[in-house]
């Protein structure tokens, strides 16, 4: 999968993730958090308007969602932590300077699991995991701009991994793994399609040459909004840099990082700025807001409150239910479905069919609707009821897949279907021989073919016997029935 | 045109009927709009007429608290719904608030009429009330002499008796300091006391609303309605609030009185000295016990404020950008933009203090001035406690002068910054102050400034209530200039 092994350079990566934390109101005042989609500056009132006298008064459910992120990343909760003013001026930012938190964060020192490009199991450092507000959105006219302050003030939680990811693939798999966990807590609905996730990401290249490792400094691409940008931007620059070192460019002279952008149209990062020119942010401790104390009765509330977290469940699965990798991430990548599985198993269900009704027959129908599992019409004990009747050999593969679909339509009970519609499958052999019978008179020339050597003749003659039993009859005592009278 | 009385006067005259509120309405407005000294930016006319009708009909149902009809000024950095709010800056030129701070709406629920808004210097940054964009104020005593500041106005249109309380900000004395200018009193609370929701912030770990009234027990009753904890102010605290005028007639009898050393300074003009000296003895013939404390820090305050104000104040004023409200001058491209935005909004001192915190608070420097400011905060804060283990209250001059000259110091920032050396320590600590008339000096008011502990404002309120009891300084009014009142003498 990685040609990571074929470079000749090894690419560093370290991933800031800004994700919006799923609470109603906002950060510092009571206005609704969910901005999307609202007409402009709708949600808004003198605190996230930056108006002169107004003060931040802290969301508590959002520093509960802050700690309970850090705990699911495995971090230390600090006893004392605070907030300061990060100072840079921009229209999307009312107050001249944004509230966040400078040198003691919520969380710090965390990490998560990925699957490493050698397929062994690989820990990403999490360096800190900080909450502050998230600014408004620039809407560029002609000649002009407008501001919305809908999303001003809205919760932010910013995650700083170390750099310890070492391909594209390892980065997409972080991005996915961090998604998967902040959504498996509850803190966040990580929706990156509207902006409420945004990666900036620094990328930097490692190699040997005349004996030496070189390291030249790093590039950090801001606001990558899909795993698409991320693969696509890292990929991009990544090759960008190696080939600016071959060609003797300026990163052989160049001390500082560069920020730069992406543009997904010309497929191209730009300069937005070197570190000479970056700004200093005069950050001290916010005076509107007391220090907090986050107590340790709370941290271990909050602990003992995390539900198990994917790459545990993951294994979980493996574990328990003997299920492959594969299905088990597929089952995990959602708590719906992880909870449709344990489900049904736990009515009795045999789990290896039942990850497979999940992970294929299911997200098939999800997929072609386009809507998420939440709109999964059956219970998991009908689930359930549906792999017994497959198990048991009461009806076959085909007419499973029809029960699904009437499952689907109807929100029927599988049982109830298959005995409204005389699904039941015919194992019985004097039946099946009866009808071998009358196929292999029908069908003459086949048997002929078949007799003359043409295995594949027999295909025609089973699919005449499970034509005429409606696709009811068993279709392993059907061919054992054919070889049998044939042969 | 009779001046404003007190609020037990109004409040008994209301009760039977021999004026109204919104005739008591009318007579402040009718002051207000004759006022000489520019102590005004905004007479609400209307306003007040609509609130002081509303106060007639709560009067006449015989359940009106003891403000209700009663006229006051309002500072204008306070925000007022649907009322001009300028910070004496042209940079806020027509804004007008769709909020009003809570210490308006607490007032707004006493019943009290609000007359308009008062002068200042621009964002509350001065001793002098020279740096406001509408022109200096004048003190009633002495019209060509300052009313101190940054509350100048409110100080004046009570000292003028033009209204019966004003409310003020102070942050390193822009109420106790133009409290003693004017001859009036003039009061910070505890920080934490008095929420800041609505206040154009200036120096976010400084900043108390207080108020401006003749005598200490009208103090008292206007505090009793500010004071207590505000759900959207983060820095109020959750403490309930005691009855502040329980202690009025006690008596310092008992009381052990600090006299910090470091407050009697070179510097200090003798008329000063000689009339809080005058005012230490008065206390001491009643009964307290005077005892000389010492805090050695003192004369690192100044040191202190001028790194911590400014650094927050230059956060705070980041976001007069001229893109939501207020002044905007357009230019070419967004950085042009702010630049003549900010460049035509704000005045000389805002500048000085904007480009003194962002120095601050710049990478290189941020550990050698604002950590070090912090720390030697923390020193101070400590110094107070200490002598407040031996203290039940500290007693000292409010302002090392009395009014100056309009002009005298408007090119030396650093004389008129010495000018707050006794009132912002006690901003830096946190603790509350009030500044009392104590006798004049050269004809011009003299303030005597008692300090408490933590949350010990109606401790506070005994020793000034004490002192003000057994002198008539409080009585002095402006006009009484022409005849020389008495000089307090040695
Ligand atoms: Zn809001």
């Amino acid at each position: 999968m990685t040609v990571a092994t074929e470079r000749p350079y090894e690419i560093v990566i370290g991933i800031e993730t800004h994700v919006e934390l799923g609470t109603l109101s906002k950060m510092f005042c009571p206005c609704s958090a969910r901005w999307f989609g609202m007409p402009p500056n709708t949600l808004v009132c003198p605190v996230c308007l930056g108006l002169p006298g107004a003060l931040p008064v802290p969301n508590r459910r959002a520093i509960e969602l802050s700690m309970t992120a850090g705990l699911a990343l495995h971090c230390e909760v600090p006893e004392h932590t605070k907030f300061d003013r990060k100072n840079y001026m921009y229209p999307d930012l009312p107050k001249g300077y944004q509230i966040s938190q400078y040198d003691l964060p919520l969380n710090v020192k965390g990490w998560l699991e990925i699957t490493g490009d050698d397929g062994s199991p690989k820990r990403i450092g999490i360096i800190r995991a900080h909450l502050e507000e998230d600014t408004g959105k620039l809407l560029h006219g002609d000649g002009y701009s407008l501001v919305d302050f809908n999303r001003s003030g809205v919760p932010l939680l910013e995650i700083v991994s170390a750099p310890d990811m070492s391909s594209v693939s390892e980065a997409l798999a972080y991005a996915d793994a961090l998604r998967e966990i902040l959504i498996h807590a509850g803190v966040s609905e990580f929706r990156l399609e509207e902006g409420a996730a945004r990666f900036d990401t620094n990328v930097s290249i490692r190699f040997r040459e005349d004996g030496q490792v070189r390291w030249p400094p790093q590039s950090e691409i801001k606001n990558l909004n899909s795993l698409r940008a991320l693969e696509q931007a890292v990929t991009f620059e990544s090759g960008r840099l190696w080939e600016d070192w071959q060609a003797g460019g300026e990163i052989r002279t160049r001390k500082a990082k560069i920020t730069v952008g992406w543009s997904p149209e010309t497929g191209r990062t730009f300069l937005q700025r070197r570190k000479e020119e970056a700004e200093d942010y005069r950050y001290f401790p916010e005076p509107d807001l007391v220090a907090l104390a986050p107590s340790r009765e709370t941290v271990e509330h909050i602990r003992s409150s995390l539900p198990e977290m994917p790459s545990e469940r993951r294994a979980r699965f493996v574990a328990q239910y003997g299920l492959s990798d594969y299905d088990a991430r597929i089952l995990v990548s959602d708590p719906l479905l992880a909870a449709l599985f344990e489900g049904a198993v736990a009515a009795g269900a045999d789990a290896k069919t039942t990850a497979n009704w999940i992970t294929g027959e299911t997200l098939r129908f999800l997929r072609e609707r386009s809507v998420r599992a939440a709109e999964i019409p059956f219970t998991a004990a009908q689930l359930a009821e549906l792999v017994g009747l497959i198990v048991k050999r009461e009806i076959s593969a085909t007419i499973a897949k029809d029960v699904f679909a009437e499952m689907w339509a109807s929100r029927k009970g599988p049982a109830a279907i298959v005995t409204e519609k005389g699904l039941r499958q015919v194992s019985d052999e004097a039946a099946i021989a009866s009808v071998v019978d009358d196929v292999i008179s029908a069908q003459a020339k086949a048997v002929a073919d078949y007799r003359g050597g043409n295995k594949r003749a027999l295909e025609a003659l089973f699919g005449g016997v499970m034509g005429r039993t409606k696709g009811k009859a068993d279709p392993q005592v059907v061919r054992r029935v054919l070889t049998e009278k044939l042969g | 045109m009779a001046e404003a009385g007190t609020i037990r006067e109004i409040a008994a005259a209301l009760r039977s009927r021999r004026t109204s509120a919104s005739e008591l309405a009318r007579a402040a407005i009718a002051r207000a709009k004759a006022d000489a000294y520019n102590a005004w930016l905004v007479v609400a006319e209307d306003h007040a007429l609509v609130q002081a009708r509303a106060a007639d009909e709560r009067i006449s149902t015989g359940d009106a608290p003891l403000l209700c009809g009663v006229p006051w000024a309002c500072k204008d950095i306070i925000g007022t719904k649907d009322v001009e709010t300028t910070a004496a800056s042209r940079i806020l030129d027509g804004y007008v608030p769709p909020y009003s701070a809570t210490v308006v709406e607490r007032l707004d629920g006493e019943g009290a009429v609000m007359v308009g808004k008062t002068n200042l210097d621009e964002f509350a940054m001065g001793s002098s009330n020279e740096n406001s964009a509408f022109g200096p104020v004048h003190n009633p005593w002495d019209p060509s002499r300052v009313p101190g500041g940054s509350s100048g106005g409110s100080a004046v249109s009570v000292a003028a008796g033009e209204v019966t309380f004003a409310l003020g900000t102070d942050t390193g004395g822009s109420i106790r300091q133009p409290g003693a200018l004017t001859g009036i009193v003039g009061m910070k609370p505890t920080y934490g006391r008095v929420s800041r929701y609505g206040v154009v912030a200036f120096a976010s770990s400084l900043d108390q609303v207080g108020p401006f009234t003749r005598t200490v027990e009208d103090c008292a009753i206007v505090c009793q309605a500010l004071f207590g904890q505000d759900p959207s102010d983060a820095t109020t605290m959750p403490l309930p609030v005691e009855d502040l005028r329980r202690d009025l007639d006690r008596g310092v009898k008992g009381m052990r009185l600090g006299v910090p050393k470091e407050y009697f300074i070179a510097g200090i003009e003798p008329g000063v000295e000689r009339a809080v000296r005058a005012a230490i003895r008065e206390l001491e013939s009643q009964g307290a016990a005077i005892e000389e404390v010492s805090l050695p820090s003192t004369d690192s305050a100044l040191g202190v404020y001028y790194i911590i104000q400014p650094a927050e104040a230059s956060a705070n004023l980041a976001r007069y950008d001229g893109v939501r409200f207020g002044l905007r001058v357009e230019g070419p491209d967004l950085v042009e933009t702010y630049k003549r935005t900010r460049g035509a909004g704000f005045g000389a001192e805002v500048k000085r203090r904007m480009i003194l915190g962002t120095y601050a608070l710049s990478t290189g420097y941020y550990d050698a001035y604002y950590v070090k400011a912090q720390k030697v905060r923390t020193v101070i804060k400590e110094e107070f406690e200490r002598v407040f283990g031996k203290v039940d209250a500290l007693v000292t001059p409010t302002s090392p002068t009395v009014a100056f000259g309009i002009g005298a110091k408007v090119n030396d920032p650093l004389q008129m910054y010495l000018n707050d050396v006794f009132t912002l320590p006690v901003n830096i600590a946190g603790l509350p102050g009030i500044s009392i008339p104590c006798g004049l000096s050269e004809g011009l008011p003299v303030g005597l400034q008692v300090i408490a502990p933590y949350y010990k404002e109606a401790t506070m309120f005994r020793v000034a209530a004490a002192y003000e009891r057994a002198t008539m300084h409080h009585t002095l009014r402006p006009t009484a200039r022409d005849s020389r009142p008495q000089e307090v003498r040695s």
